[in-house]
């Protein structure tokens, strides 16, 4: 396993871990104590006081969705604006978010570090909207200023605060965050290669691999072996 | 109103480059979001279930109980002042039913301690000078209020301790309400985007939930404690939660601004200029609540579809060629499709495209539009084709407010509502902020000044 893959959900206190259905576990005991201790006192008054708890346990719920949804919303929208603009080939986000996940959940990364690696290959590319169409138009503007313009924009949206610093420039010391930019990295340069420059899965894979700084990189041989190329 | 700040949009002066590397580095972190929650109530959890296992072992003092809420509500309030939330006031539930079982005045020593305490930490963590006294402020009068009403009612006992939980929970409402506004500190996001009467039956809710766990925490005794700690954890996240969904709403729209002036400067400064008069306009006009908000939020979006128009023909010095126009035009459009991939932006979609039709129903760019114009599309238009006059522009010079005023009269009835546009010219006459020393006054002029500065340099 890389290091520092999954290392982040290991911990349940952990502010990254995701405890989508904690109000579940606090929730339902909760509204069980509520109608079981009213009930000997006040019958079936029991049920409003067990309806209360349950109320508040369905807005968090909710509420704890709603959050959720739009922070998946927004790292798509913002992944479009990049494709719209002409920065980005259309489609290029959404592929390389199905990659990332794939070769992350091959890698064995949490579901924590899988989010953050879909948003991360969504909405990575969003600093390009200042580009116009080609990098030539404004001069000055190189692939780390773009990056830094995407993680900018990032860290405003809600819950993309972590994926912002997957893709900031320099590399992350965390080793948690370089495994998730590694990946992201990964499945969006094969995209490009693939799908932009319309190279074969084991070409692509190659010119990929020529670029990385590690020729033992864990994430590029799992991206071969899910499409079927061995490295030579 | 806010003064319309001609100043800005001449720094917004798109004909200045922007120099490499300008676009905002210094972002404040995210503040609190709901995955932090996630953390909060799961290791408040487990303090309150080793809290009732040493309340059940060793029977303590009432002073000792009173002393671990405050510790409770001290390590909560802390959290909160370190992610830099201005008022905190997170365990209000916890402090609502806790009035039954320990004496009121226990409740509100506790709530003082917790006050100043987690106003030190914020002064100390964010270098707030107002941090202890606002947050003595916020809590100490909300909680004796409270405090007094649950404490009166329980000793009645039963479900009139229920009832006196829904004064407690009105009172925390109020408090939020009142406080930022006789602070200034601004209001936080939950207040500003909810109706005010939906948001008072909420927190009444929760109060009366936190009553009626304290109450089963009195008649059950101190074995209850991790259970109805669960209870209360779910009460103040129900709460917590609302202000985390209306700051990511609040962040949706900014980083989505925040595209807009990665492709251009002037842009962003312009939406936020119209959102200012529009919200202004509206609130004359009558609308508020969810109404006003949504204007707020098309105001400030109306333009995003800019972010796929080639930067040189927004920032084209000179008139746009018919295809030029036509490609601008398209921005409309782009709008809606973006736009309705948010659920929560998708009312607003229909009032920016709307904004763009006409008064009596001919559309942008010719044709005709199928249905009439919402209030809030009419106020937008306004408001938009106002500060585009009154701005300086690629192509010409900024108008003055006396020629924009004129022109939108000529306009009205066509392009624009005519009630709407009095009572901007009213609003603007009435509030002071009429400008006449600034920009040219007429559009030809205005055009002829900036071909000369494109001759000339």
């Amino acid at each position: 396993m890389v290091d520092g893959i999954g290392s982040r959900s290991v911990n349940p206190w952990s502010a990254t871990g995701r405890h989508r259905d904690w109000w579940l576990l606090v929730g339902l005991p909760a509204v069980a104590m509520a109608f079981v201790l009213t009930w000997p006192r006040a019958g079936w008054w029991a049920l409003g006081a067990g309806a209360m708890v349950y109320g508040c346990g369905y807005l968090s719920f909710s509420r704890h969705r709603a959050w959720r949804r739009t922070t998946a919303e927004v790292a798509h929208t913002l992944g479009r604006l990049a494709e719209l603009n002409g920065a980005s080939r259309p489609g290029h986000t959404d592929r390389s978010s199905i990659v990332a996940v794939a070769v992350g959940r091959r890698l064995g990364m949490a579901d924590a570090a899988l989010e953050t690696a879909r948003h991360a290959a969504r909405a990575g590319d969003v600093g390009r909207v200042g580009l116009d169409r080609s990098p030539t138009t404004r001069p000055g503007f190189d692939r780390e200023t773009v990056a830094e313009w995407s993680a900018a924009i990032m860290r405003r949206a809600p819950g993309l605060a972590e994926a912002a610093e997957a893709v900031a420039p320099p590399d992350p010391e965390d080793p948690y965050l370089r495994s998730v930019r590694r990946v992201v990295q990964v499945a969006t340069a094969f995209d490009e290669a693939t799908c932009g420059e319309g190279l074969a899965a084991d070409e692509a894979l190659a010119l990929v691999a020529a670029g990385a700084p590690d020729h033992s990189d864990e994430a590029l041989a799992t991206l071969g072996a899910i499409f079927g190329v061995v490295r030579r | 109103m806010k003064p319309i700040d001609n100043q800005v949009s001449n720094r917004d002066d798109p004909s200045r480059p922007a120099p490499p590397g300008a676009f905002p580095r210094e972002l404040h972190p995210t503040e609190m979001d709901p995955r932090d929650f996630a953390r909060f109530p799961l290791g408040l959890l487990a303090l309150v279930a080793a809290a009732g296992v040493i309340v059940v072992q060793a029977r303590p003092s009432p002073f000792l109980a009173w002393l671990m809420l405050a510790l409770l509500y001290v390590m909560v309030e802390g959290m909160l002042a370190e992610r830099g939330r201005p008022f905190g006031g997170a365990g209000w539930p916890a402090l609502v039913a806790m009035v039954p079982v320990i004496a009121p005045t226990g409740v509100i020593l506790g709530a003082t301690l917790a006050a100043l305490a987690a106003g030190m930490v914020h002064r100390a963590r964010h270098g707030d000078r107002f941090a202890v006294s606002g947050r003595f402020l916020a809590h100490v009068p909300a909680v004796t209020a409270g405090a007094a009403v649950v404490g009166l009612a329980a000793s009645e006992g039963g479900w009139v301790a229920a009832v006196a939980g829904l004064g407690a929970g009105a009172v925390v409402h109020l408090q939020r309400w009142v406080l930022p506004r006789t602070t200034g500190l601004p209001l936080p996001p939950s207040v500003r985007h909810l109706p005010a009467g939906w948001e008072l039956a909420e927190m009444a809710a929760l109060g009366a939930t936190a009553a009626v766990l304290g109450g089963i925490l009195h008649a059950s005794g101190w074995v209850a404690t991790p259970l109805v700690g669960a209870g209360l954890l779910v009460v103040a996240a129900a709460d917590q939660l609302r202000v985390g969904v209306a700051r990511a709403r609040e962040q949706t729209v900014d980083s989505l601004l925040l595209a807009v002036e990665a492709k251009d400067l002037y842009t962003r400064g312009h939406c936020q200029r119209v959102a200012a008069v529009a919200v202004e306009l509206g609130g004359a006009m009558g609308l508020t609540g969810t109404g006003l908000h949504r204007l707020e939020t098309a105001a400030l979006l109306h333009d995003f579809g800019k972010v796929v128009v080639d930067r040189r023909l927004l920032r084209k010095r000179g008139r746009l060629t018919a295809d030029e126009y036509r490609h601008v035009q398209e921005h409309a459009a782009v709008v809606a499709g973006l736009l309705d991939g948010i659920a929560f932006l998708r009312p607003v979609a229909p009032i920016i495209v709307e904004h763009h039709t006409h008064f009596d129903g001919s559309a942008y760019g010719g044709g005709r539009s199928d249905g009439r114009q919402s209030l809030e599309a009419r106020i937008l238009a306004v408001a938009d084709a106002y500060d585009a006059m009154t701005t300086h522009r690629p192509y010409r010079r900024a108008l003055t407010q006396a020629y924009a005023f004129d022109q939108l009269r000529r306009c009205g009835g066509s392009q624009f509502d005519p009630v709407v546009v009095e009572a901007l010219i009213e609003l603007l006459t009435t509030t002071g902020t009429a400008v006449e020393a600034c920009g040219v006054g007429s559009d030809d002029e205005a055009r002829w000044l900036a071909e000369q500065e494109i001759r000339h340099g």
